[in-house]
């Protein structure tokens, strides 16, 4: 699954330990689910498109291995 | 999702402690036929359900002279190694939980896959002795995987902006 958590964090203007805070997880969790190693549950990608106030689907990606 | 059935992060340390040093004592104690906890003496009774002698002599439903030495220990060593394993971290989510589980499956198949291995090519009184390897190493394995993936994840450098 591919993500541009980064992207929409850029333009939130957040750091990776503030994105963390927010949404309460790890900021090594962050790195993961950026770096593509980690997929998160449907949960925190809930919590993350309702900080971005995006629709998941415009966040979380579905690829052809999916 | 939150997991309700670990400890709290704050036992972690001294659990730690307590598990590293049962694990030595126990991994000496095997390596040198138990005579270990034959130099530490605490006689006391014991109930047993059953005690079987060396001769085979058979007692059951009562009370016996035992050295409590590796009792003890072994309790120990349960007791610290549960608590240790099963810990939260300082930030418990949930790709914590995910290392913990893949750990505990890779834990599992690595521990049966080497207890096959010494069945086949260890005979003898020695294969006795890996038995009761067998019954901890599960834990040690699981504990020695998950802390060192942990770790792995934590020193990842971040790519801040």
């Amino acid at each position: 699954m591919k993500n541009n958590v980064k992207v929409q964090r850029a333009i939130a203007n957040l750091t990776q330990a503030d994105l963390a805070e927010k949404i309460g997880v790890s900021r090594q969790t962050i790195n993961a689910i950026e770096a593509g190693k980690y997929v998160p549950s449907t949960v925190l990608a809930l919590k993350i498109s309702k900080l971005f106030e995006k629709p998941v689907n415009d966040i979380f990606e579905l690829e052809d291995t999916d | 999702m939150k997991l309700t059935y670990l400890f709290p992060h704050r036992l972690k340390l001294l659990s730690g402690i307590v598990f590293c040093i049962t694990s030595i004592i126990l991994l000496t104690a095997l390596l040198d036929d138990l005579f270990l906890f034959e130099k530490f003496e605490l006689k006391t009774t014991v109930f047993a359900l059953n005690e079987t002698g060396i001769m085979g002599q058979k007692k059951t439903f009562s009370f016996i002279e035992n050295n409590i030495i590796d009792e003890i220990t072994m309790t120990l060593f349960i007791l610290s190694g549960l608590v240790f394993a099963f810990s939260k971290e300082k930030v418990e989510d949930e790709m914590t939980e995910k290392v913990r589980l893949d750990s505990l499956v890779w834990a599992t198949y690595f521990n049966y896959i080497a207890f096959l291995f010494c069945t086949w090519f260890f005979y003898g009184v020695l294969y006795l002795n890996i038995l009761m390897f067998a019954v901890f190493t599960h834990l040690l394995f699981f504990v020695i995987r998950f802390n060192w993936k942990m770790h792995q994840i934590r020193k990842t450098n971040c790519d801040e902006e």
